[in-house]
């Protein structure tokens, strides 16, 4: 509730004439709307090019946007016509002609669609992976269980919280010194 | 070099477990505060990284790019919108709420003409004269008595009005 009342301030703000309270909105959307794309797009450069489509597609639109949803559910449902669009579009082209996209729709999450799946890219994925997995190794037992019961898991802070036997402040503190450790492992990647 | 106490509201704010005026101050800095958003940033990296499947991270400047592509575009200007809509929800809640209390207060009065409304008295009413020649005589006595029986304590459990009463008349009906 408290993430959709700050939307709908934001786009009041925008429908305002207020361009810069859409960067903010893009700011807390990109990360969600990029991993949504990808799951239908596995090209990073495409994925990144129908995930910036959106939002100028949301832009566009939000004259129209009356606030009957949520607006991070109109915006998933702007993103996901268009990246239905840029597969059918690319599905025409005759290069790419054996992706039928109403046949995607069939199969979850669109996974036929990964085959754009390089062998440089799995690596990376593997070599990333690996880091990461490292980096948690290292992290002392009560900050990768914190960590690991949030963003492995999903559970709540109080969820937690009851798991470790611990009060909620501690909780979020530990996640937050999880996150700042596994930065420093991370920094040359977000160079 | 952000404090460490933004910071760590800053995770918190990931996670969705920050109030909202906490919340909404952050978001307000962040449109201005540069540093703070590029923690922001590296929060949400690592949290998708952390993820199973971490499909594809936008870029640095990805924001920005789409900034630059909004700056072209003619300004959005629909003011009130959303306003308008959240008036418009709660004048139509209280437009419903008072058509069904009306609903309701006629109903019972064109139902009960002359009748306090009490439904012990109403279940006598309805029940003791009814002639056995009428199709009422048809209904099983036992049965009969149950619903009159029913209709004399209901109220005792909370059950008033004109519910316990229309419930007697729609069994009636369907036998």
């Amino acid at each position: 509730m408290i993430e959709e009342d700050i939307d709908a301030e934001l786009v009041q703000r925008v429908q305002r004439g207020d361009k810069k309270a859409f960067d903010v909105l893009v700011s807390r959307y990109q990360y969600k709307i990029t991993q949504l794309v990808s799951r239908y797009i596995k090209d990073p450069h495409e994925a990144l090019d129908v995930a910036q489509e959106s939002f100028i597609k949301a832009y566009r639109a939000l004259p129209s946007f009356r606030g009957e949803s949520a607006f991070y559910t109109w915006l998933y449902r702007i993103t996901i016509n268009t990246a239905k669009n840029h597969i059918a579009t690319r599905a025409r082209r005759p290069s790419d002609g054996e992706i039928d996209v109403e046949e995607a729709e069939q199969f979850e999450s669109g996974s036929r669609l990964r085959n754009h799946e390089t062998p440089e890219g799995l690596l990376m994925t593997e070599e990333l992976a690996e880091i990461i997995q490292k980096a948690l190794n290292d992290l002392p037992d009560e900050l990768r269980t914190a960590i690991t019961l949030r963003e492995f898991d999903g559970l709540s802070y109080d969820e937690i919280a009851e798991v470790m036997s611990c009060p909620v402040g501690t909780v979020r503190s530990r996640i937050f010194r999880a996150r700042e450790a596994i930065e420093k492992r991370l920094k040359y990647l977000f160079a | 070099m952000i404090d460490e106490k933004r910071a760590e509201n800053l995770s918190a704010l990931l996670d969705g477990t920050l109030g909202y005026p906490q919340a909404r101050k952050l978001w307000k800095q962040m449109e201005t505060d540069a540093e703070l958003k590029a923690q922001w940033d590296r929060y949400n990296r690592i949290s998708c990284l952390l993820g199973s499947n971490p499909g594809v991270l936008p870029d640095p400047g990805f924001a920005a790019r789409v900034s630059a592509a909004i700056a072209h575009e003619p300004t959005v200007l629909a003011p009130r919108a959303i306003r308008r809509r959240v008036t418009e929800r709660v004048l139509s809640t209280a437009l419903a709420a008072s058509l069904a209390m009306v609903a309701v207060v006629v109903g019972k009065s064109m139902l009960n003409p002359g009748t306090s409304g009490n439904p012990l008295q109403v279940a006598q009413a309805r029940y003791a004269p009814l002639p056995t020649s009428t199709p009422v005589a048809e209904v099983d006595a036992d049965f009969q008595n149950y619903l009159v029986m029913h209709n004399e304590t209901a109220y005792l459990a909370g059950a008033q009005g004109l519910l316990p009463y229309a419930r007697v008349v729609s069994v009636q009906t369907d036998r």
